[in-house]
């Protein structure tokens, strides 16, 4: 993500991740299936990764903005989204379109998904679970309507961009 | 009570506050489906249509276990026609369709959805249940009937329907700022019908019915 600081993969982070075994462990286990050559190569890429890392994130950053620059969705653009569509999600407004410049455009299905996220984060926060004053059966309810908000703001924002296109 | 022109109900469609605010959303040409000098928006059909599967059931009776709504989406049989694509109702034939447009009413606004006279002297019926109370959020569902001699070939983005808008006041003369909140069909984007009758009223005849059996 743009502007964002990479953050390595350790245990904290994704604890379903696990940590890289020692040197000696992996080129053991590589060697089994490739040989000693190509066990000691990958052995040696790992420190070179950290130092990778970037320039190869940075070259697909730029490969994918230069394919198109929706494709790659900022922190900046999230911010922007949530102000846009959030609290018009909760009052049962789907994210379908947008006024940019006075004009409607079909909000990205990468918008549609984040605001959804959002929205159901806020949910959860606000019935973290049954109660005795909020029924399963209640935020089970709202997370249905929810996702179908969301499953109509992906078919009318796709009808908005059709309509764009053969105008 | 007094109908919206068409520059009220864009000056609504406009209102930044979510309160007050009229979503038709996506209105893909505002010039042409909200003109001005009338008093009502033009709608599109939409996608999604529900052909009834008459022959198999038996009667719809409210009291006779067709009335859960697991049963009542068997009478349907749901078809998605993308745009581009069509779909022939035949003389006589029912079926259920939906606006391309979400619509959702403020607390002071109803309307009325009203076929266009073009389809109607077609033959095409478009609505039978045509009031829409204030706080309604989905797509409409249109009651399709070809009264019609020849078959009618619809196409998903024609503009089926119009919208007339009125302004709800409560009993102090003020717009209301009371929405419907647990009316059957608020907050649903389903076209499929959910209860025939009020759980009260339901009871009731259900234990009328059973007297008599």
């Amino acid at each position: 993500m743009q502007g964002c600081a990479l953050t390595p993969l350790v245990t904290d982070y994704a604890p379903n991740v696990p940590n890289c075994p020692a040197k000696d462990t992996l080129f053991s286990e590589i060697r089994k299936s490739h040989g000693e050559i190509q066990a000691a190569i990958c052995v040696e890429l790992i420190e070179l990764f950290d130092a990778m890392a970037p320039t190869v994130f940075s070259a697909a950053r730029d490969y994918l903005k230069g394919l198109s620059p929706d494709l790659v969705y900022t922190p900046a653009q999230l911010s922007t989204d949530v102000q846009l569509h959030l609290k018009p999600l909760r009052k049962l407004i789907p994210p379908i379109e947008f006024q940019h410049t006075g004009n409607w455009k079909p909000t990205s299905l990468a918008t549609i998904l984040n605001v959804g996220w959002i929205a159901l984060l806020d949910l959860r926060d606000e019935d973290p679970g049954a109660t005795a004053v909020v029924p399963a059966s209640e935020t089970a309810a709202k997370m249905e309507q929810l996702h179908e908000l969301l499953l109509k703001a992906v078919e009318l924002s796709e009808a908005r961009r059709l309509w764009e296109e053969h105008k | 009570m007094s109908a919206l022109s068409t520059e009220a109900i864009v000056n609504r469609l406009n209102s930044p506050d979510l309160e007050t605010r009229l979503v038709v959303s996506p209105l893909l040409d505002v010039a042409g489906q909200a003109k001005p000098g009338q008093s009502s928006i033009d709608v599109r059909l939409g996608f999604d249509f529900c052909l009834v599967t008459a022959s198999s059931i038996g009667a719809i009776s409210e009291f006779d276990g067709l009335t859960q709504p697991r049963l009542l989406k068997e009478l349907y049989r749901r078809h998605y026609v993308p745009f581009g694509r069509s779909l022939v109702i035949h003389p006589h034939q029912f079926m259920l369709a939906q606006t391309l447009e979400y619509l959702r009413l403020p607390a002071d606004l109803m309307a009325y959805v009203v076929g266009r006279s073009t389809w109607g002297r077609l033959g095409l019926i478009v609505a039978t249940a045509v009031g829409i109370h204030p706080g309604f959020a989905g797509s409409l569902t249109l009651e399709l009937r070809n009264l019609g001699e020849a078959p009618i070939t619809l196409y998903p983005g024609q503009t089926i329907a119009q919208l007339f808008f009125h302004q709800v006041i409560d009993q102090n003369g003020n717009p209301s700022k009371t929405a419907a909140k647990n009316t059957q069909y608020v907050g649903t984007v389903d076209m499929v019908p959910q209860r025939l009758s009020s759980e009260l009223t339901h009871n009731v005849l259900e234990k009328l019915v059973r007297k008599h059996r």
